[in-house]
């Protein structure tokens, strides 16, 4: 104890805008956009400083510290001995470092391209599109992951392609590197450009010019950035210090334009404040200092779009097409003929079942009280007529515009002009999910669960031995036909468009729920993926299907059986605006009379001339020659 | 200049007419269909989009000698970027609704009996409009509620009985007919459905004896050549594309109802309401009710209160020929700019 007590107290530095601590390692390919950005800042900054301006980049020979600005940003900050900045020679120049990066970042230009690409080597050498004023970066000089000849070579392999794709896409495999991603692109060379050199040397010579304000604000944000753990994860006894290169740079400027001197005794509070304003702390701080940020609007929300709500729904479309195909009520009949004795059945199975589900009735829901379900859910106008139904009104054309931008989008072909693109696919999705999410709240999972029960109690009961025998079919659904032809005035033939709808349709449902964190996201990297959600995985070549879509198929089915013709999937592939949704809701914005009855009390208002008062105060309004009054008696 | 929504000027217009016809606002009962109907601006070019009145806005009144002093109007619901299955059941919704309301359960039930076949959740693959809605309004209410549902293939069967036989019946005797949607209205005291056949290839007026002959109504054949005759300027040929045959069964014989759409007769009278009414000029009560309706449906601004689209000849077995007219208001089709607001009435190259 003693011994480590004697030892100086190393802190470690974090430099978010040069390098943000996270799980990508030094010699990982896989950086994040983020971090590729920086580091092609970091680097076109060390190579210019160093070159150009004689920064000691590294420590002499046989000195076992870390090297000042070493090659990659990663090892930039980290464990590294606090010094006071009053040039001893190492903490001058990282802080020269530091404000120069961070003058060219705060003023957003980190693409030493400009927006240039290099392309590949050409055969000077030097890659296609570098000019004669340009700066290539030597391969010595660029982090591992920036460096082109770290990647593996790519040798096609394997092919993958989807159902639209009439030129394969080649698949890549590494021939070195550990986690190696084949979307990965292979970074071109780091190309520094003259009009980069112009910004870079105003920020040195703006750094120069107040060196000492510069000094005096890293040593305050030093200190103020200082903490004994690293977000409340790991302590160290030296302490974090995290400086953003970025606020450097934009407090020394505000200071500056305030006309700040470094020797002012309150320079401490006046970096405070303005630091505050940079965060934003302040809103009466310069504009032009506070940074836009937007916010994620997917971070710490509920989505749109509740799973279990879509989940909840699929059980009642799926027992809505079997009310379709009258499967509960020729259940209903057969009851009433086993009853009435016209079943010649007896003791057994099929009687205990049939009297089980006889018993059972009160438990169950009436075929009202189901399609009023239906009607909430899904629209359809078959439940009961009340103020207290809302209809899912906009159900019928969320579900066809859905399938029909999934079939056009399974159909078209990269050859012509693509009538659906995946975004639109998804749009078309999310709106059917948001509007079952909207219409699933409630009563519908217990009642999902309810329903479920009482379509296996059904199908169970139908398929018996006896009772199929005694109706002479071979099937539930056999039995399903002919009693509702026969007894129910239902037409004949129509159990498998039924089934299939019901099955398939069910299926899209469930399928939504499932994809509702996608659905929901507004994010780029959800949109990504329109084609492995709604597409099958063709090979090119022999066009076969590697991988089929079960989304596509159950599309496909659905629309097959109500024989939607191609003209109407078509019509309903194209986007539109989801009109307003009305959903239940508790709050009601105030009573509302109706405008008869309104215009009835009006009247009497204008008779007795005091309505409103009558109306708050709960007293009637007289009525002349309704009843006499004791007074004029 | 704020778009107006086409829904707020025909909740206005509507409101007018009822005033001057005496009848009750249907904005009261129909309001909510109306907002939902209408929701884009007017004069928005996607309400061409439809199948009630193609290339127009999709909203028709009409005046029939049988209900003088209605207000009465179809319209195709909720928009033209809505799917025919929508369309379906909000129709179905809105006439259980309003039967409810103002006919009472005996005839929610009647209706929900004749309509089951169309209020389900599916809808034959290749329907192109789905349903129609109309209502008619007279000085005590909801007068009669109909709704029209687009037949697919194999439907006629859903018929009931009467009316299917008469269907076939019809096509037997004129094989061009085509059946394309029923219809199935509730009135205050009777409910009745009719089925509307679409005639393919010209038809000749005298080649409706037989069907009518069959139907039990051959006797007011001459009422109906005459009418036709007279109104059409003397035409009693009807090309393709003209003609939609509507059959009845009421409580007295069937009714046939002959739709002559007027955009696709070549050459038209100019002059057709001054046709119809020499037709009207012997039934004074019908021509009064007519001016009267016309002068009610004539927007302040504008000199006539839109074109004709439809003229409708009915016939049943005690009752000649009697009309209808429908048309399409003027008024929806154009936005009104201010800037470039004139007045008609001074225009001399106005027709």
């Amino acid at each position: 104890m003693n011994n480590s007590s004697t030892e100086p107290l190393i802190p470690n530095y974090i430099f978010p805008d040069v390098r943000k601590p996270d799980a990508h390692g030094p010699q990982d390919l896989n950086q994040t956009p983020t971090n590729l950005e920086q580091a092609r800042l970091y680097v076109a900054v060390r190579v210019l400083l160093r070159d150009y301006f004689g920064l000691h980049v590294e420590l002499p020979p046989g000195n076992n510290a870390k090297a000042k600005v070493p090659v990659d940003p990663i090892d930039f900050g980290g464990l590294r001995a606090k010094t006071t900045g009053d040039g001893n020679g190492e903490d001058i120049e990282r802080i020269f470092f530091a404000g120069v990066y961070g003058l060219l970042f705060a003023s957003g230009v980190t693409d030493p391209t400009m927006g240039r690409r290099a392309n590949a080597m050409g055969p000077d050498r030097r890659p296609d599109g570098v000019g004669p004023e340009d700066i290539l970066v030597d391969d010595q000089d660029l982090p591992y992951y920036l460096n082109p000849t770290n990647f593996p070579k790519v040798t096609p392999t394997f092919v993958i392609a989807t159902a639209r794709s009439n030129t394969p896409a080649l698949g890549y495999s590494a021939d070195e590197g550990a986690s190696y991603d084949p979307e990965l692109a292979v970074p071109t060379p780091l190309v520094i450009v003259p009009q980069f050199v112009n910004a870079f040397t105003a920020a040195v010579q703006e750094y120069n010019a107040s060196r000492a304000l510069f000094l005096a604000v890293f040593k305050k944000l030093e200190e103020l950035g200082t903490t004994l753990t690293n977000g409340g994860k790991t302590p160290n006894p030296g302490g974090y210090i995290t400086v953003y290169a970025g606020q450097f740079a934009n407090v020394t400027r505000g200071l500056l334009n305030e006309g700040a001197n470094p020797r002012d005794p309150q320079l401490g509070l006046r970096i405070t404040t303005m630091l505050s304003r940079e965060i934003g702390d302040l809103t009466s701080g310069l504009a032009s200092a506070i940074k836009i940020s937007l916010p994620d609007l997917d971070a710490g929300t509920t989505t749109d779009i509740i799973a279990d709500n879509v989940r909840a729904l699929a059980p009642h479309y799926f027992a809505s097409q079997l009310e379709e195909l009258q499967f509960f009520r020729v259940g209903d009949k057969v009851i009433e003929h086993f009853m009435s004795g016209m079943v010649p059945i007896s003791r057994g199975p099929g009687a205990d079942k049939l009297y089980a589900y006889v018993k059972d009735t009160p438990n169950r829901f009436t075929e009202v009280e189901r399609r009023n379900f239906y009607e909430r859910a899904f629209g359809t106008a078959t439940g009961q007529v009340s103020d207290g139904v809302i209809p899912n009104q906009q159900f019928q054309d969320a579900w066809i515009r859905f399938l029909s931008a999934v079939s056009i989008f399974n159909r078209q072909s990269d050859s012509q002009l693509q009538m659906v693109t995946g975004e639109q696919a998804i749009k078309a999705a999310r709106d059917l999910a948001v509007n079952l999410s909207y219409h699933g709240f409630g009563i519908f999972h217990p009642a999902a669960t309810e329903l479920q029960k009482l379509i296996n109690t059904v199908k169970d009961m139908l398929s018996t031995t006896e009772i199929l025998s005694a109706y002479g079919v071979r099937d539930c659904f056999q039995l399903v036909d002919r009693v509702s032809t026969l007894y129910l005035g239902g037409t004949s033939g129509m159990g498998v468009r039924y089934r299939t709808t019901a099955q398939s349709g069910a299926r899209i449902m469930l399928w939504l729920a499932d994809n509702a964190p996608v659905l929901a996201s507004v994010t780029t990297s959800s949109l990504a993926n329109a084609e492995k959600l709604f597409q099958d995985t063709v090979d090119p070549y022999s066009k076969t299907i590697i991988k089929q879509n079960t989304l596509r198929l159950d599309v496909e089915r659905w629309l097959a059986v109500t024989a939607t013709v191609d003209q109407t999937v078509t019509k309903f592939s194209e986007p539109t605006d989801m009109p307003s949704t009305s959903v239940p809701t508790l709050m009601q914005p105030q009573a509302m009379l109706p405008d008869q009855l309104r215009g009835m009390l009006n009247n009497i208002g204008n008779m007795t001339g005091n309505l409103t008062g009558n109306l708050n105060g709960g007293m009637l309004p007289t009525i002349p020659g309704a009843m006499p009054s004791p007074k004029t008696n | 200049m704020p778009l107006v929504r086409a829904a707020d000027v025909a909740k206005r217009r509507l409101t007018i007419a009822s005033r001057r016809l005496g009848t009750t606002n249907p904005v009261e009962s129909i309001g909510g269909m109306l907002d939902r109907s209408f929701d884009l601006p007017l004069g928005d070019p996607r309400y061409g989009k439809n199948e009630l009145t193609p290339g127009s806005f999709p909203l028709e009144h009409s005046f029939s000698e049988m209900m003088g002093n209605s207000l009465r109007l179809d319209m195709e619901p909720l928009g033209p970027q809505a799917s025919p299955a929508a369309r379906q059941q909000e129709a179905g919704r809105e006439m259980r609704r309003l039967v409810q309301s103002s006919f009472g359960r005996p005839a929610l039930a009647w209706f929900d009996q004749r309509s089951e076949p169309w209020r389900t959740s599916h809808i034959h693959g290749s329907a192109k409009f789905g349903a129609w809605f109309g209502a008619a309004f007279d000085a005590s209410g909801v007068q009669e509620a109909k709704v029209y549902y687009e037949l697919g293939p194999n439907q006629l069967n859903e018929l009931p009985p009467n009316l299917l036989h008469a269907s076939r019946i019809a096509m037997s005797s004129l094989p061009g007919l085509k059946p394309i949607f029923t219809s199935i209205g509730c009135g205050r005291n009777v409910g009745a459905q009719r089925v509307y056949f679409f005639h393919r290839g010209d038809l000749r007026l005298l080649d409706l004896e037989p069907l009518l002959n069959r139907l039990g109504i051959g006797a007011q054949l001459p009422s109906l050549l005459t009418a036709v005759g007279l109104v059409l300027g003397g035409r009693f040929t009807l090309p393709e594309g003209s003609v939609i045959l509507g059959l009845r069964d009421t409580q007295r014989g069937m009714e046939m109802k002959l739709d002559v759409l007027v955009a696709g007769v070549p050459d038209p009278p100019q002059q057709m309401h001054g046709l119809v009414n020499m037709l009207l000029a012997e039934r004074p009560q019908s021509q009064r009710a007519l001016n009267h309706w016309m002068q009610a449906m004539t927007p302040d601004d504008s000199p006539s209160p839109g074109s004709l689209s439809v003229m409708s000849f009915r016939v049943r077995p005690e009752m000649a020929a009697r009309i209808s007219v429908y048309l399409r208001p003027v008024g929806y089709d154009n936005r009104p700019n201010r800037s470039r607001a004139t007045n008609v009435v001074n225009d001399p190259y106005a027709i």
